[in-house]
C-alpha cells in the first residue's frame, strides 16, 4: 500500500500482570486508510489503542505516529489526534454545545475558528438542535455522536474510533458509519476498532485480525477472504437424504466438507467455478427432492473462523 | 484557560447551593447583630417589683420597712380586700403582698423575732427577692439594735445603710458586645466555609477527575500540569471569592465598632482558614469518587472539625485529652488566633495569632500536596 505511514507499532508487548494483553504487536496504518481492528472482545483493540494514545505504558516495543515516537507528553503529535472512546465521556453538567466546544478548546485556542469547528461538529453529526439539552436528556444514538462530535471537532488528521456504535440504534448507526467514511473523504486518516464484522467490512480499506493480543492477519476484506480455504457455502433444504450419498457429494470437485444436518444439506467449497450448477445436476440425475438452495459467500467470521478455530462472538 | 473556564462554568451549575449557605448564614448573622445590638445598651438594671403592704401595725418601724421596700420597687397603695388582692396578683399587677401585723414594732422593741406574713406568686424569683430584701432590712435593724441604740434611731440608721447599694460594673471594655458578636461571627464561619467550599469544589472535583472525561483529557494536547494549574487558579478564585463576601457581610455589620488592626487580623484568619479549606477541598474532591461519599466526607469532616476545634464548643471547657486530639486540627488553630485577636492593639502583639495563621498555612499545603500525588496516581 501507498502513502505515508501514520502509525507505525513494532513489537509492542503489554501485560497486565500474568496477564499478556498485547504479545508482540505489529502493526502500520497509512494516510488516508479506515483501518479496522477487528476481534473479540478482550482480544486487545482497546490496549494497542491506549498505548498508540499514549494512555497505557507498556512493556515492550515501539510505537511511531506521524514519524515520531509516542509518549505521554507528545502534545504535539496529540494535537493530530482524535479519540472517541468506547464509553461516552462527557460532562453531564455541560449542555451538548458546552462539551463539544469544553473539548474542542483543548485543542484549538483562538475562539471564532473554535465557534466555527463547533458548530460544524454539531452539523456533522446532527445535534444542532439539540444544542441546550443535557446529555441526560438524549438517547443512546445521540449520546453516541455528541461522543462523536467531542473527538472530532478539532478537525484532526488521525481519529481513533474505539466500537463507536456499540448499543446504537440502527438508525444512528448508519448515520455514524456514513459519517466516519465523509470524515475519511475529507482527509482524516481513521482507526475503527469493532467486533461487528458488517461494520468493518463495510467501511474498512484494511483489516487486522487480532486475538489474544496478536496480530492474526492483516489486508483489505478481499485478501483476508482469500486467505482461507472457503470460497463458497451452499446450503439446500432436503427433506429425505440418503446419507450414502454424502461420501459421492464430497468426491465432487472443489468440495473439501459436506455435512447433512436438520433437513439441510452443506457443502463447502474451495475456490472454484460452476459450484452450484454441479451440485444442483447431482440432485437431479439422483433423483434427490429439494427445496430452497442458498449460496453464502465467505464473511470475515469465516476468515476467523479458520485461522482460530472460533467463532468472532464465542 | 480552557479547563479554567470549564471550572467556572461547573462552579456556576453549583452555586444555588453555595448561596443558600451564604444567604442563611448572613441573615443568621444579622438576626444575632441587631438582637443584640437592642439589648446591648442595657446590660445589667435593677427590677421594680409591684408590691404592696398591709399595715396592721402602723409603727414608725413598718412605715421604715415600706420606705425601705419602695426605694427599689413600686409601691401600690391598696384597700387589703381579700378578694380585690387575689384579683391583682392574677392579673399580675401586684407581685408581693407584706402584711405587718399589730405588736410588730412592739415584739421587736422586746427583743422577738415577730412573724411576717406574705403572699407572693408561687415559685418565682421575685417573690424570693424581696423575701430576702426584707430579711436583709430586719437583719440590719437588729445588727443596729443589738450596739444598744433606741428603735427610732435604729431605724433611721438602718434606712441610709439600704439606701448604700453596690456598683455594678462589666467586667469587659465598652465595645465588648459587639466584639463579642464579631467575635462569634467569625468563630461560626468555619462551619460555613468547611460544608459549602467542601461540598462545591468536592462537586467540580469529581467531574473533573471522572475517569471517561480524565481520560479523554489526557488525549489532548493540553498538558496535565496545565489544565490542574487552571483547576488551582479557579478554586484559588473561587475561595478569594467566598473570603471577600464574608469580609464584606462583616464590614457592613461591624465597621463602626471594630479598629482597622481588628479587621485586618480577622480577615488574613479567615483567608488563611479560606485556603486550607479549598486546599482539603481539592484533596477530598481528588480522593473521593462519588458525590454521594463526598457528601458523606463533607458532613462529617465540618462538623466533627467544628465540634472539635472549639467552633461551637468554646475551648475552654472542653477537656485535656479533646484538646490534644483538637490541635490536629485546623479548625483548633482558627479558633485560637481568633481569640488571640480580641485583645491584641498592635500588629506586634499578634504573635500568637500570627503562629494560629501559620499553621493553618500548613495545614494547607499538606492537603495540597497530597491532593496532588492523587493526581499524579490517577494519571
Amino acid at each position: 500500500m501507498e502513502g505515508k505511514t501514520v502509525i507505525k507499532v513494532e513489537n509492542l508487548v503489554k501485560r497486565y500482570k500474568e496477564l499478556v494483553a498485547l504479545d508482540h504487536f505489529n502493526l502500520e496504518v497509512k494516510e488516508g486508510e479506515v483501518f479496522g481492528l477487528l476481534g473479540p472482545n478482550g482480544s486487545g483493540k482497546s490496549t494497542t489503542m491506549n498505548c498508540i494514545l499514549g494512555l497505557l505504558k507498556y512493556d515492550k516495543g515501539n510505537i511511531e505516529v506521524f514519524g515520531k515516537k509516542m509518549a505521554p507528553d507528545s502534545y504535539e503529535v496529540k494535537a493530530m489526534i482524535g479519540v472517541v472512546p468506547q464509553e461516552v465521556a462527557v460532562f453531564e453538567e455541560l449542555t451538548v454545545l458546552e462539551n463539544v466546544d469544553y473539548f474542542c478548546g483543548l485543542y484549538v485556542n483562538d475562539k471564532a475558528t473554535r465557534k466555527q469547528y463547533v458548530e460544524e461538529a454539531l452539523e456533522f453529526v446532527g445535534l444542532q438542535e439539540f444544542k441546550k439539552f443535557y446529555p441526560k436528556k438524549l438517547s443512546g444514538g445521540l449520546l453516541r455522536r455528541l461522543n462523536i462530535a467531542c473527538g472530532i471537532a478539532h478537525k484532526p488528521k488521525l481519529i481513533f474510533l474505539d466500537e463507536p456504535t456499540v448499543a446504537v440504534d440502527p438508525q444512528s448507526r448508519n448515520k455514524i458509519l456514513e459519517g466516519i467514511e465523509q470524515l475519511n473523504a475529507e482527509g482524516a486518516t481513521i482507526v475503527y476498532t469493532s467486533h461487528y464484522m458488517e461494520e468493518v467490512e463495510q467501511i474498512c480499506t484494511r483489516i487486522a485480525i487480532m486475538d489474544g493480543g496478536k496480530n492474526l492477519a492483516i489486508g483489505t476484506n478481499e485478501e483476508l477472504k482469500n486467505m482461507i480455504k472457503t470460497g463458497e457455502t451452499i446450503q439446500v433444504e432436503i427433506l429425505d437424504f440418503p446419507q450414502a450419498q454424502l461420501e459421492s457429494i464430497r468426491a465432487l470437485p472443489h468440495v473439501y466438507r459436506a455435512e447433512y444436518e436438520e433437513n439441510h444439506l452443506k457443502v463447502h467449497y474451495t475456490k472454484g467455478q460452476r459450484n452450484l450448477v454441479r451440485l444442483l445436476d447431482y440432485l437431479k440425475e439422483h433423483d434427490i427432492t429439494f427445496g430452497r438452495v442458498y449460496s453464502e459467500l465467505p464473511t470475515l467470521n469465516d476468515v476467523f473462523l479458520e485461522i482460530t478455530g472460533k467463532e468472532l462472538r464465542d | 484557560m480552557q479547563t479554567f473556564k470549564l471550572f467556572m462554568t461547573l462552579l456556576k451549575r453549583n452555586l444555588p447551593s453555595v448561596s443558600i449557605y451564604v444567604v442563611i448564614f448572613a441573615i443568621i448573622s444579622v438576626v444575632i447583630t441587631s438582637s443584640n445590638q437592642s439589648s446591648s445598651a442595657q446590660l445589667y438594671q435593677d427590677e421594680a417589683i409591684p408590691f404592696t403592704v398591709i399595715d396592721e401595725d402602723k409603727s414608725a418601724l413598718s412605715e421604715g420597712l415600706r420606705e425601705y421596700l419602695a426605694q427599689k420597687n413600686e409601691y401600690v397603695e391598696h384597700s387589703g380586700a381579700v378578694e380585690e388582692l387575689q384579683m391583682d396578683m392574677y392579673y399580675r399587677d401586684i407581685y408581693y403582698v407584706l402584711i405587718i401585723p399589730e405588736g410588730f414594732e412592739e415584739g421587736v422593741k422586746a427583743g422577738e423575732e415577730p412573724t411576717l406574713q406574705n403572699y407572693k406568686i408561687k415559685d418565682s424569683s421575685v417573690g424570693y427577692y424581696m423575701d430576702l430584701a426584707v430579711e436583709s432590712y430586719m437583719s440590719t435593724l437588729r445588727a443596729s439594735l443589738a450596739t444598744g441604740v433606741e428603735l427610732s434611731e435604729a431605724i433611721a440608721t438602718t434606712g441610709e445603710a439600704m439606701q448604700a447599694s453596690a456598683e455594678v460594673s462589666m467586667q469587659q471594655k465598652e465595645n465588648t458586645s459587639t466584639n463579642s458578636i464579631m467575635q462569634g461571627y467569625f468563630q461560626t464561619l468555619p462551619y460555613i466555609l468547611l460544608a459549602m467550599l467542601m461540598n462545591a469544589l468536592g462537586n467540580i472535583m469529581i467531574s473533573l477527575n471522572r475517569e471517561k472525561v480524565r481520560l479523554r483529557a489526557n488525549c489532548s494536547s493540553l498538558s496535565m500540569t496545565k489544565r490542574n494549574l487552571q483547576i488551582a487558579l479557579g478554586t484559588a478564585l473561587f475561595g478569594l471569592m467566598i473570603w471577600v463576601l464574608f469580609e464584606v457581610i462583616a464590614l457592613v455589620l461591624y465597621a463602626k465598632q471594630e479598629s482597622a488592626i481588628t479587621f485586618a487580623l480577622t480577615g488574613m484568619n479567615t483567608l488563611c482558614f479560606v485556603l486550607m479549606t479549598v486546599a482539603l477541598s481539592v484533596m477530598i474532591g481528588f480522593l473521593a469518587k462519588k458525590e454521594a461519599v463526598l457528601s458523606a466526607v463533607a458532613i462529617i469532616v465540618s462538623l466533627g472539625a467544628s465540634f472539635l476545634g472549639g467552633v461551637f464548643v468554646p475551648l475552654e471547657v472542653m477537656g485535656e485529652g479533646i484538646i490534644k486530639v483538637a490541635k490536629f486540627l485546623p479548625t483548633y488553630w482558627y479558633v485560637t488566633a481568633n481569640s488571640a485577636i480580641v485583645n491584641v492593639a498592635e500588629f506586634s502583639e499578634a504573635g500568637s495569632a500570627f503562629a494560629g495563621m501559620g499553621i493553618q498555612l500548613l495545614f494547607a499545603a499538606a492537603f495540597f500536596t497530597i491532593a496532588m500525588v492523587a493526581s499524579r496516581k490517577q494519571k
